[in-house]
Order: C-alpha cells, then sequence, then structure tokens
C-alpha cells in the first residue's frame, strides 16, 4: 500500500514535471520568436533625432535663412460633431488677418483679404469631404495663428509641428541663397546657390537607436545615451546685410527708371575678392520658388553670357601696357577712319575718328580703332595669352550652385582678334569680368570672388574660416598703376564725366553691349549697358560692376549703368567709413 | 544540539546575505529608474530648451529685418552735398 502511495506520488511529480517541460517548450521553442518580439515592441523604443537644417547669415550676423517652427492644423473628422461651415469661416478669417502667414511682403487691401477668405473658406470646407479620417486643414501655421486656432476651443483640432525655411529678410540675396526644394522622391534638398552648392554642410544629420523602456516609458539604466547636436552646419556669406540692401535697392528704383528689363549689381571688396553685395533684378521668392521659371531662379552673374562691350577694353589695353607695346602716350597710327579688315568695315561706336589719338585718350574716348591698334601690336598670341591669364574663359570657383562655364572662342583670325579687343565677339558672365577687372584694382594680382566667409559646425563647435583665393600676378604693379590712371581719366573725362564725382577718385570705364541676334549679327532696337570701376582709385575698397539690359529711356550706359554706379558707391562711402581723397 | 546551532548559524548568515543583496538590488534599480527618469527629463528639457530659443531667434530675426527697420526709418535725411574737409589752414574754429 505503502510503496503503491510512493509510486502514484512519484508519477504524479513526473507527470507534473513533464508538463512544465512541455509547457516550456511550447513557450521557448514554438511561441518563443513571437514572444521575445512582443516583449521588445513593450519595452524597446526608437528615438528618432533629427536635427534643423544650417542656417545662412550675412557677414555682419544677420539672420537671412533660418528655420521656424510651424503647426499643421488637422481635423478629427470621424468624431467631428458642430458646424463645419462656422469653423471654416472662423479659420479662414484668422489666416486671411497675419499677412505674413500667407506670405506676401505687401499687406492686402480689404477687397483682396475677402475674396481670399472665401477661396480658403471653401478650400476648408471641401477638407470636410475629403476621404481620410484625419485631413489636414491648413499647413505652416505660425506658432500666433496657432493660438488664435486654439482660443476657438474646438476639440475636434490638433496640431502638427514642423520646421521650414525662414527668410526673415523676405527675398534679400535670393540668386546667393539659393533655396530648399525637393528631390523626385519628395525628399528635401537645396537648390541653387548656397542651398545647392554647400548641401552637405546644410543638411541635417539623423539618428535612430534603440533603448530599453521600462513599463513608464523611462529610460532604463545601464545604456548609453548621448544627445548629440545633429543640426547641419552654419553658413556666413562674405555679404553685408546694408550693402545688400542697398544695391537691391538702388537696382530696382534704376530698373523702373531707365525701364530695363534686367539688371545686375555686383560690389567685390577690392583686396580681398569677398562679395559684399551681389543683386539681381527680377528676382524670385525663395519660399515659392516653384512659382517662377528656371531661367529667373539662375543666377545671371554666373549663367548669363553676354558681349560685354567697351568695358572689355580695360582689359585690351591692360595687355598693351604690361606687354609694354604701348604706354599712356603711345599714338594710334592708325586711327584716322574705319578699319578695313578683311572684308568687315569695324567703326567706332559714334563714327567719328581722331587721327594720332593718345591711347589714354583713345580709351577714355572708347575709340574702338584704339584697341584694334593695340592687338595689330601685340598679335593674337599674346593677346590671348593676356586674356586666359585674366580668367577668360575660366571657370569662376565658387560656392555657389550654377553652370559657370565659359567658352573661349575657338578661332582667333584677325577679325575675331579686332572685334574682341573691344569686346564683340567674345562671351563672359558678369563676375568673371568683375574678376577680371579687380585684377587691376588689386594691383595687377588675380583674386577669386569669395562667397563663403565661414562655416561652423555646431557638433564640434568648430569654425571654419575661408582663406583667400589668390592666383597669380596677370600684370606688374606698375602697369596696373598706369592702366588707374587711364580708368581715372576714363571716368573723368569718358562718356560718363557728366555724373563723376568731386568727393573721390573712381577708376572706371562704361560699356554699351550689343545683343547679338539667333538669326545672325547684332539686335538693333536692344543694348546691354554697363558700368565697371572701383574706388577709391588710391587705395581702391570696392570695385563695382553694374549692369542694365535693354534700358528703354537710353540706350548708353553714360546715360543709365553709370548714374546708378555713382548713387551706390555714394552710398558705398558712408558705409565702408572711406574718406574722400579729393 | 551542536549541529544545530551550527545550521541555525549558518541560515541566519544566509538570511542577512540574502538580505542584503535584495537591498542592494532594490536600491540599484531604484537609481536606475531614477536615472531613466532623469534622463528623460532631461531630454524633454533640451528639446523644449532648443524650440524656445529657436522661437527667440525667429523673433529677434523679424523684429530686426531690414524692411522692418526701414519702415520705422527717419526718412529727413539728406545726403551731404558738399564734404567739408578740414585743413590747417581752414578757418574752422574747431581748429583753433
Amino acid at each position: 500500500m505503502n510503496h503503491l502511495r510512493k509510486n502514484i506520488f512519484f508519477a504524479s511529480f513526473y507527470l507534473f514535471l513533464g508538463i512544465i517541460v512541455l509547457r516550456l517548450f511550447y513557450w521557448q521553442i514554438i511561441k518563443g520568436q513571437a514572444l521575445k518580439e512582443q516583449s521588445e515592441s513593450q519595452t524597446l523604443r526608437r528615438l528618432e533625432n533629427k536635427g534643423l537644417r544650417g542656417q545662412i547669415y550675412t557677414s555682419d550676423h544677420y539672420l537671412l535663412v533660418g528655420n521656424q517652427k510651424v503647426y499643421d492644423l488637422k481635423l478629427d473628422k470621424k468624431n467631428f460633431k458642430g458646424d463645419e461651415a462656422y469653423l471654416a469661416h472662423k479659420i479662414s478669417q484668422i489666416i486671411v488677418e497675419d499677412h505674413s502667414q500667407l506670405r506676401e511682403t505687401a499687406e492686402l487691401s480689404s477687397v483682396d483679404k475677402e475674396s481670399l477668405r472665401q477661396e480658403l473658406e471653401k478650400e476648408i470646407l471641401s477638407k470636410f469631404q475629403s476621404k481620410g479620417n484625419w485631413p489636414k486643414l491648413i499647413d505652416k501655421l505660425s506658432a500666433e495663428n496657432k493660438a488664435k486656432i486654439e482660443k476657438l476651443g474646438n476639440e475636434y483640432l490638433y496640431f502638427d509641428e514642423n520646421y521650414e525655411r525662414f527668410y526673415p529678410e523676405a527675398s534679400m540675396a535670393a540668386h546667393l541663397t539659393g533655396f530648399l526644394g525637393r528631390d523626385e522622391n519628395a525628399n528635401e534638398v537645396g537648390r541653387y546657390g548656397i542651398e545647392g552648392a554647400l548641401e552637405d554642410e546644410l543638411k541635417p544629420r539623423q539618428e535612430n537607436s534603440l533603448f530599453k523602456m521600462d513599463a513608464l516609458g523611462y529610460l532604463l539604466a545601464g545604456q548609453k545615451y548621448e544627445g548629440k547636436n545633429l543640426n547641419g552646419r552654419d553658413i556666413t556669406l562674405t555679404i553685408r546685410r546694408d550693402i545688400q540692401n542697398l544695391a537691391e535697392q538702388h537696382l530696382t528704383q534704376a530698373i523702373e527708371r531707365y525701364q530695363a528689363d534686367r539688371g545686375e549689381v555686383i560690389i567685390l571688396e577690392s583686396k580681398t575678392g569677398k562679395i559684399l553685395a551681389l543683386a539681381v533684378w527680377p528676382s524670385y521668392k525663395q519660399w515659392q520658388y516653384f512659382r517662377y521659371s528656371g531661367e529667373v531662379l539662375k543666377n545671371p552673374s554666373l549663367t548669363r553670357l553676354y558681349e560685354p562691350g567697351s568695358t572689355f577694353k580695360t582689359l585690351t589695353i591692360a595687355a598693351g601696357i604690361d606687354a609694354q607695346a604701348i604706354n599712356k602716350e603711345t599714338v594710334c597710327t592708325n586711327c584716322a577712319g574705319p578699319r578695313q579688315i578683311g572684308k568687315y568695315s569695324i567703326k567706332t561706336w559714334n563714327n567719328q575718328y581722331h587721327p594720332n589719338i593718345s591711347m589714354i585718350d583713345g580709351y577714355a574716348k572708347s575709340d574702338n580703332t584704339a584697341m584694334i591698334f593695340i592687338t595689330d601690336l601685340l598679335g593674337s598670341e599674346r593677346f590671348v595669352e593676356y586674356l586666359k591669364k585674366f580668367g577668360i574663359g575660366n571657370q569662376i570657383n565658387i560656392d555657389l550652385q550654377d553652370d559657370t562655364r565659359t567658352p573661349f572662342p575657338q578661332k582667333f583670325g584677325p577679325v575675331e582678334t579686332a572685334t574682341i579687343s573691344f569686346g564683340q565677339g567674345i562671351s563672359t558672365n558678369s563676375l568673371e569680368l568683375l574678376r577680371a577687372v579687380n585684377v587691376i584694382a588689386n594691383q595687377g594680382k588675380m583674386l577669386e570672388p569669395m562667397i563663403v566667409e565661414k562655416v561652423y559646425d555646431q557638433q564640434n563647435q568648430e569654425e571654419i574660416v575661408s582663406q583667400i583665393k589668390e592666383g597669380e600676378q596677370v600684370i606688374s604693379k606698375e602697369a596696373a598703376q598706369t592702366v588707374t590712371e587711364m580708368m581715372i581719366e576714363a571716368a573723368l573725362h569718358g562718356e560718363a564725366q557728366w555724373i563723376a564725382s568731386d568727393k573721390y577718385t573712381v577708376a572706371a570705364k562704361t560699356g554699351t553691349s550689343q545683343v547679338p541676334d539667333p538669326r545672325g549679327g547684332y539686335k538693333q532696337d536692344e543694348t546691354i549697358a554697363s558700368f565697371i570701376g572701383f574706388a577709391p582709385a588710391s587705395n581702391p575698397r570696392f570695385t563695382m560692376l553694374v549692369k542694365l539690359e535693354n534700358t528703354k529711356s537710353s540706350p548708353w550706359a553714360a546715360e543709365t549703368a553709370a548714374p546708378l554706379w555713382y548713387k551706390i558707391a555714394d552710398k558705398l562711402m558712408i558705409l565702408l567709413n572711406i574718406t574722400p581723397d579729393k | 544540539m551542536k549541529m544545530t546551532k551550527k545550521l541555525s548559524i549558518y541560515y541566519s548568515l544566509l538570511g542577512v546575505a540574502v538580505l542584503a543583496q535584495m537591498l542592494a538590488t532594490v536600491f540599484t534599480l531604484s537609481q536606475n529608474i531614477g536615472y531613466g527618469q532623469k534622463i528623460s527629463f532631461l531630454e524633454k528639457q533640451r528639446i523644449s530648451l532648443e524650440a524656445e530659443k529657436n522661437q527667440l531667434q525667429t523673433t529677434l530675426a523679424k523684429n530686426l529685418a531690414i524692411n522692418k527697420l526701414a519702415e520705422t526709418e527717419n526718412t529727413g535725411y539728406v545726403a551731404i552735398a558738399d564734404v567739408l574737409v578740414l585743413s590747417r589752414d581752414s578757418a574752422s574754429l574747431a581748429l583753433k
């Protein structure tokens, strides 16, 4: 009996043990993987950490492009109870009252506001009928408008937080900053200007980490947690906000005054090559980039090729003087009338001829035959060599995303050499020409234009300052000095003498170039007026190019581009704290 | 009897050791929970401070925007037409 009880006990014990083992086998082997996943899903949390895109500043520390928090307004449509029309009316009213929300720079009239509000109300109401349960009623709301909508006290409205690019200075320097667009996968990507060129520097970093959490959602210990700064790098440009604003304001006024189609103003710091301002008209609003054609978005200072015309004579003169083929007083023995080269007869711009004109007068009077005389003495090969040294046809190495290639003429026969000597038959862009003329201001030494002053890495708290990019000595210091004197003479006694400054010396040259006609020859009714120079000539602080296309008030640069140049220069003297040198 | 005493000492020591281990475990775990809570709190605080900093920076930039400043600019500015250059021979009172 006793033995039987013992056997029953052990049998029950082993049966029980067997059941446990089987159960354990079931949980650990059969259901093991699923349970493990379930457990991990309850304890492991994926923390997504993403920084903000790097910001862009002017050299005087003003924010040009930043990031601001915005809110998307969503509706809990499934549970919504209430008056849809009333809610749509109220929301549209709040939005229209804030013109910054509409991303318009100017205040709208009351009539415009009301029609816009009605349009918006209709749009919101249509969202109530959309398929999803959480329709987005309005996107990119400002914090102020979010607060106003919250005051409506509607429990079915929710907000999603987000960041967007923010432009406190409106569209200032749009062609320099570029904009934040989207790629084919709808990911944000910088386009044009700094945003495009320095995408890798600006873009924020993202980190996904897995952490074990307790039941209350707190981090379990024993895990390495590092709160890194994942923001993109901040970029400081070389432009100064006040100078950029000055250039943009004056350019806009000039476009209106002279009825031009397009215009550019570029100001360089003569001794460093830093771009102090680059204004372009027509400009665009970076936050509405999709409304503009690709042609408007491109930076014309880099991409728009043109025949520079008489401003190019500065390079011809500089080559002649440096090669000692001419000096200021050299007399042109072949300037008594139009020059016949092959089957072409080359005339002066006003069809007036000055036999035995000196080089200094020939340059001041912008005499084409005097320029041909210089290339006659120099020879094609040496002339081409100088043009290349001046960087004509050499790509500009600058941190702006645009096509900066400029073709250099393949054929350099007698006709081409003659026409190129006075700036026809050769294409360049504004920045390339400015770089070349700045060689004269910088005592004959080449300087690459710079747009990035420094880059700040927030993660390593490290600042990388851009170095001045000095090139070769293109012409001697003495030759540069002589060309400067000739440019001073051209400014004082040339076509634009009527506007010349009596406070400081200016070394400059006008240029009225013709626009090639795709059907051959040049357009009869279109010109590009430009004025290029530096000041004060005794110790250049800035080199500036003003270019106006197809001005209707007058085709001549002396009457359009030159006055604009002097107007800006007058104010630059104050902003750059330059004392008059006259 | 002797054996019973030894056993009771052994079990007492074992009990003390287990109790000490329990206390140590509870203490360490409470520390861990505290640490996790602190990290989570600090992380939330960091995010909120960063958002606040961004908001302040945005407001400051908006208020300092040159277009906004231009609206409040004194438009009575008159450019100097003729710059007065003072020299040793100038009759200016400032030089006397």
